[in-house]
């Protein structure tokens, strides 16, 4: 306010001086003689609805007129709001900066994505801040790199430079501990002159719309505006990518394998995208039109083969969608090289029927990279202790026969990983004896049946099966009969999944993990001529032979981990508190330190993580809540619920730069009274003056066009 | 006689003198009274020829024309117009309406009075009779007819009695005053005639068709005509007392049309009747409004 100005606040209650006037004028209202009524009859010259609310609207209009001149000129202004921003002196501001996925999304009205425009809202505001105030920038899904930022600071440049160097997540933020982190920054700051709280976000529901802090939580009463940048509404559906990857079991060179890409639509129609996959060993990707159903999942199953041994990475990515923060999946996999199998005993006595030719059917892994070696029962001790192969394969009868430290090496084998394969010779005409008590099973006299029985699927849900299983959940080994078998009594605290039955005997053949490694055992043998059973003579038993060998339970097959954008690797396992990460493809990690310690990985990669000796595949996902499209609406904001905030629309810095210059110009209301004033001294002369008298005196001369009669003296009369 | 005429309220000395020229006639021939100026609708002495006829017996011998006989050999006689004065009967409007008075310096009543005053003096003065009859919706005066000043004066002085009051109804009146006036006579109507025209005009067209010389003064105020306020007024009527809000600027336009319209109505009305109509208000000039009458 204008000194002296304030005088005329002094004369605001001349503006009832119409009042006044009114009611001294309505007293005088004059009556006037007329000598006939019959021209006022016959027109009925009543008060129009119009002229009946004339004068008062006449005296509205002139009160607000006077109301408005003296508040012009009491030149009235709403103070600077610099300091209610945190924009003025020593005052200190916190910048959160929403860098989650949801952020690649454009904004209302513009091409730009959101965190750009946030970016650049952000820029502003910093620069509309006294220089000596303190600022420091928050994400909302923190990033390592972020850490050398973590303090306030005068530091402009600096600043303004990482605002830049912000990129988009793949995660989904965490409001309550961006918001704490942002406060206790403004609290620790200790400005003295208080500080302010800045939120640059889309406000997409799923991380602010669920109350997840109370005032109290928050240090200090600082003041947070909530700039929310517009969503540009999408006409397509979000497809989204849960998850992707490749088989569970130890991946060889020239093996077929399948990578499975799990895809969501979360629209309300059916939604054809483009699924590419790309591999470390081939520079041209595939593509695969897939149609996913309005809010279902969809399974997809990519063919991959690794040609040679080591690490890999499979890139699989979607196209057509509305949505792109969730649309990549970095796969990391361990291709190992060519694989041993023991088969304990003598080749060419045929002890094993087909089941070598199964696993390889050159003999020298060219194929199936699994190499089949036929030793005595009195060698594999050593070999164990030498070499440590992919499977052993032993019959009952050896197993029965196993002295103490032969069975103590093949115990230890599985225990650490290895797979163990115990069956019946061709030949075998009897059960055996006693087998080891960790194998957890024994076998129960040779069963003969006249007519050939059908083999039956037990536990189709076992990951053994998972090649196998089809589309709808079922596993079909096609028309394979057992003529004789030996039923196999499984331990009840062996831990044993049954695979193939007959008859009224659940288990012919069964499956179990032990320790880190698996043990399948089976009560047929598989020989050529079908004395036992016609199982391997088809080409189901191909199939089923791999995972046998490769482990469908084990632990130690491909060792994959997926987490979520935003988390941090640290529950792998693995031994020692050591852990170093290796970014094969995807948002550049390359890391080691403690195992707690390890970072936050907020964008999607593949990685590996080394712990010890162990090395884990590692997928970061993005995150499936960042294609939702639901945001919060209006001021009341859930995750603020409770704690005083304002909220504005930040569509384009250029206006958010002109909102910030009259908050710390302040806003004067001169001009708008004035204007005011003026509008109603329109309306009064508009209502002061009838329409029809304008009119007429519009005509100019509209006298001589009436054409009245004459006087006497010949003079018109009007 | 000016100094007497200084006398009276409506026809003062200065106002007579002007008037001393002036000369009021009639377009219709007139009753057989007096010798006078005025043709007659009978045969007389006048040096105005009128027609020949073929001598009748018992026709005078000094009346045929001889050279008319010396060219055809035929007696024919000349026949001329009579020649007589006339008797002016003033039928005044004395009704409430009549006493409005706005933007004139003087009431329709002063002003209708003022007009009677000096139509009389002008016929005594050129050698008529005249007398004077107040209405309203009824015959309300009739005064001794007048032909000399002398005679004048009790007309003069009810003038200065007329106290207007009442309602008008010119049909009515203009009626009876039909039946009261005997023979063909000038016959001078000053009203303000604010009813339905239709009925004013029933009124006019009786004395029309007995034959009289009518003249219609139609005296309003200015402001009847102009209806000059402005904004929000409350009207009160002079006839019958009761009131109305009326806000004028809203309600001029309607009003001057209709009005407009009446004036037209009245206008060609007496015109088709066969009456001499002269509106005039109440800020015109008396010997004005007598002088366009007496060149009409």
């Amino acid at each position: 306010m204008i000194p002296g100005a304030s005088i005329f606040l002094y004369l605001l209650p001349l503006a009832a001086a119409p009042v006044l006037f009114h009611l001294l004028m309505r007293r005088q209202r004059k009556t006037v003689l007329f000598s006939t009524r019959m021209f006022f009859d016959s027109m009925q010259p009543r008060l129009s609805f119009h002229r009946k609310f004339r004068e008062p609207l006449l005296l509205a209009a002139r009160t607000l007129l006077l109301l408005f001149l003296l508040l012009a000129l009491a030149r009235l202004a709403i103070p600077k709001m610099g300091s209610v921003l945190g924009l003025g002196g020593e005052q200190a501001v916190v910048i959160v900066i929403d860098n989650s996925s949801s952020m690649v999304g454009s904004v209302e009205g513009s091409d730009r994505t959101k965190l750009s425009v946030a970016q650049e809202g952000a820029r502003t505001l910093l620069k509309n801040m006294d220089p000596r105030g303190k600022a420091a920038i928050v994400l909302l899904v923190p990033e390592p790199g972020a850490d050398r930022f973590g303090g306030m600071t005068t530091d402009r440049d600096s600043l303004l430079s990482f605002l830049q160097a912000i990129q988009p997540t793949e995660a989904t933020g965490d409001s309550a501990k961006a918001l704490l982190r942002a406060t206790t920054l403004l609290e620790n700051a200790n400005s003295g002159g208080g500080g302010a709280l800045h939120v640059f976000t889309d406000l997409q529901e799923a991380e602010w719309k669920t109350p997840v802090l109370a005032a109290e939580d928050m240090p200090g009463s600082p003041q947070i505006f909530v700039h929310r940048v517009p969503t540009a509404e999408s006409t397509l559906p979000n497809i989204c990518m849960l998850r992707a990857s490749v088989s569970s079991r130890r991946i060889l060179p020239n093996q077929p394998y399948a990578l499975e890409v799990l895809l969501r639509n979360d629209g309300d129609k059916d939604f054809q995208v483009r699924v590419h996959r790309k591999d470390s060993e081939n520079s041209v990707a595939e593509v695969t039109n897939v149609e996913v159903g309005a809010g279902s999942q969809k399974l997809v199953k990519l063919p991959l083969q690794p040609k040679a041994p080591g690490r890999h990475w499979v890139r699989v990515w979607i196209e057509g969608d509305g949505f792109e923060g969730d649309n990549r999946i970095f796969v990391p996999y361990i291709c190992e090289k060519k694989g041993d199998i023991y088969f304990v005993g003598d080749r060419a006595a045929g002890t094993f029927g087909l089941l070598p030719l199964a696993l390889s059917p050159s003999g020298d892994g060219r194929y199936t990279s699994l190499v089949p070696n036929f030793l005595p029962l009195d060698t594999i001790k050593s070999r164990l202790q030498q070499k440590t192969p992919m499977l052993v394969v032993l019959t009952w009868a050896d197993a029965s026969s196993l002295d103490e430290g032969t069975s103590a090496v093949l115990d230890q084998y599985t225990q650490r990983g290895g797979n163990m394969l115990v069956l019946p010779a061709v030949d075998a005409r009897e059960s055996t004896g006693q087998a080891p008590a960790w194998l957890g099973a024994k076998l129960a006299p040779l069963k003969a049946v006249p007519v050939s029985v059908p083999l039956r699927v037990a536990n189709e849900s076992s990951s053994f099966w998972s090649d196998i299983r089809g589309l709808d959940g079922r596993v079909r080994i096609g028309t394979a009969f057992v003529k004789q078998y030996f039923a196999i009594s499984l331990g009840q605290d062996a831990g044993y999944a049954a695979l193939l039955g007959a008859n009224e005997d659940p288990a012919l053949l069964a499956i179990r993990k032990h320790g880190k490694g698996q043990i399948v055992v089976s009560g047929i043998a598989f020989g050529r001529t079908g004395a036992w059973s016609t199982l391997p003579r088809q080409k189901i038993f191909l199939v089923m032979a791999q995972p046998i060998a490769l482990g469908a339970v084990a632990n130690l097959s491909n060792e994959s981990v997926s987490i979520v954008a935003g988390q941090a690797p640290r529950l792998l396992p693995g031994e020692g508190d050591e852990m170093s990460i290796t970014t094969l493809l995807g948002d550049q990690v390359d890391w080691s330190g403690l195992k707690n310690e390890s970072p936050i990985l907020v964008r999607g990669g593949a990685y590996i993580a080394t712990m010890g000796q162990r090395e884990t595949c590692l997928t970061v996902l993005p995150s499936e809540l960042e294609g939702l499209s639901a945001f919060v609406e209006g001021s009341e904001i859930g995750a603020l619920e409770g704690i005083p905030h304002g909220v504005g629309t930040l569509t384009n810095e250029d206006d958010f730069q002109d909102e910030l210059e009259q908050s710390l110009a302040g806003t004067g209301f001169y001009v708008p009274f004035l204007l005011l004033a003026m509008a109603f001294l329109m309306a009064e002369g508009l209502l002061g003056a009838p329409a029809k008298k304008w009119k007429d005196r519009g005509k100019g001369d509209p006298d001589n066009k009436r054409g009245l009669p004459s006087t006497n003296t010949g003079e018109e009369i009007i | 006689m000016a100094e007497k005429l200084n006398t009276y309220k409506y026809l003062p000395s200065r106002m007579a003198d002007h008037l001393g020229n002036l000369q009021i006639g009639v377009t219709k021939r007139m009753d057989v009274g007096l010798q006078g100026r005025h043709q007659s609708s009978t045969f007389g002495s006048s040096v105005e020829f009128a027609e020949y006829r073929e001598y009748m017996q018992g026709d005078p011998i000094e009346r045929i024309d001889w050279n008319v006989y010396a060219r055809t050999d035929k007696y024919v006689i000349r026949r001329f117009h009579d020649e007589v004065n006339i008797r002016a009967n003033i039928l005044l409007d004395t009704s409430e309406s009549m006493s409005y008075k706005n933007m004139g310096s003087m009431s329709k009543m002063d002003y209708g009075c003022h007009l009677a005053a000096a139509l009389m003096y002008v016929m005594v003065n050129q050698g008529d009779s005249t007398n004077l009859i107040t209405f309203d919706d009824d015959l309300r005066k009739v005064y001794e007819p007048a032909a000399t000043f002398g005679a004048l004066r009790p007309l003069l002085q009810g003038l200065e009695e007329i106290e207007p009051k009442g309602e008008s109804d010119l049909e009515k009146a203009l009626a009876k005053a039909t039946e009261f006036i005997k023979g063909r006579s000038l016959v001078i109507v000053i009203s303000d005639m604010l009813q339905d025209p239709r009925e004013t005009l029933k009124g006019i067209g009786n004395l029309c068709y007995a034959g009289h010389d009518v003249t219609v003064f139609h005296v309003l105020d200015p402001a009847e005509i102009r209806l000059p306020q402005e904004g929000l007024i409350e009207v009160e009527f002079l006839e019958t007392r009761d009131k109305m809000n009326v806000d004028i600027g809203e309600f001029r336009d309607l009003y001057l049309q209709r009005i407009r319209e009446y004036l037209d109505d009245v206008r060609i009305g007496c015109t088709n009747e066969g009456a001499n109509y002269l509106l005039v208000d109440t800020t015109s000039d008396i010997h004005d409004t007598l002088l366009k009458r007496a060149t009409s």
